[in-house]
């Protein structure tokens, strides 16, 4: 007797709940599965189906509401860091603001390394997003001193917008504390299981 | 006065279910035809007692071989506890509106 498609779309539905669960309900979307097997009806068993998977779904949902908010928190604090560096640099082109080839490219530059770290962080990809943001460190502090070299040496004289922007670079470096300290604490809720069984083998 | 917890409609009418069976296993889907919920309200409220500890849950091996181990529920004595609890306060309301109190 083959599957009626009321039976396939319920198995199918449960296959998927399977693959997007939290691993944690995992032994329960089992057990909707082998409740869903027992229906002798093909229609109740994909009315069974849908609910078990509405359920999975606000479970998982609710499981891991903390890991979506900083997430998206952390993606749209690094797209407006970028969106900020790329307004700096169009409009010090536009107005034509005599500033060094060296200080566009860092800006440039730093543009490019917030929008990867928030492409990262899309693709959930956490240690890269921590290693984007050292670089963005890196860069920033390369301006910075870059800056006040020239300042002291060459007697450069900034424009207003990029006295403004030296003003709130160090604010970014708060920024950057906080971002940093996002990623890693999502990093130690992704692991924490992982780590806790291997610390702590007799309470786990 | 201890604080009344606050216990949906949903999941009074399970934990009073499985109150009136003490001892049962009951299956998932002999739960929701029982109980008249359906699977996306009973599995979570399930999951949840069984999280708090007033659900004890156990896999079953199937009747007919070539089917898959089945899950089966019943109240723990914290349950039992927590039902009886409810029982009470849901007699004490019914007599309540019983003899004509008015409620906001």
């Amino acid at each position: 007797m083959t599957p009626s498609c009321y039976r396939k779309a319920a198995n199918g539905l449960l296959r998927y709940a399977q693959k997007i669960g939290h691993p944690d309900r995992a032994p329960w979307i089992r057990a909707m599965a082998a409740e869903t097997r027992s229906i002798k009806s093909d229609f109740g068993a994909l009315e069974f189906a849908l609910g078990s998977f509405i359920a999975i779904t606000k479970e998982t949902l609710r499981m891991q509401r903390f890991e979506p908010v900083v997430r998206w928190f952390l993606v749209c604090s690094s797209l407006a860091w970028a969106a900020g560096k790329i307004y700096l640099v169009v409009a010090l082109w536009e107005k034509s603001v005599a500033t060094p080839l060296w200080l566009t490219a860092i800006l440039a530059l730093e543009a490019v390394v917030y929008a990867a770290s928030a492409f990262s962080l899309l693709t959930k990809k956490y240690l890269l997003f921590c290693v984007f943001l050292i670089l963005a460190l890196a860069t920033n502090s390369a301006l910075f001193g870059f800056a006040q070299f020239q300042f002291l040496l060459v007697d450069f004289q900034p424009a207003e917008s990029l006295t403004w922007y030296f003003a709130v670079i160090s604010e970014e470096y708060f920024m950057w504390t906080a971002m940093l300290f996002g990623a890693l604490v999502i990093l130690a809720l992704k692991n924490f299981d992982r780590a806790k069984a291997a610390l702590l083998p007799s309470m786990s | 006065m201890a604080r009344r917890k606050n216990i949906s409609k949903q999941t009074q009418r399970l934990l009073m279910a499985l109150f009136e069976t003490p001892g049962q296993w009951w299956y998932g889907y002999e739960l929701s035809k029982l109980t008249g919920l359906k699977s996306g309200t009973l599995y979570p409220i399930l999951m949840r007692l069984d999280d708090q500890g007033y659900l004890a849950s156990e896999w079953r091996d199937p009747d007919l071989p070539g089917k898959p181990a089945r899950h089966v529920y019943r109240l723990t004595s914290e349950g039992k506890a927590l039902a009886a609890q409810i029982e009470t306060t849901i007699d004490a309301n019914n007599i309540g509106l019983a003899q004509g109190e008015v409620t906001p």
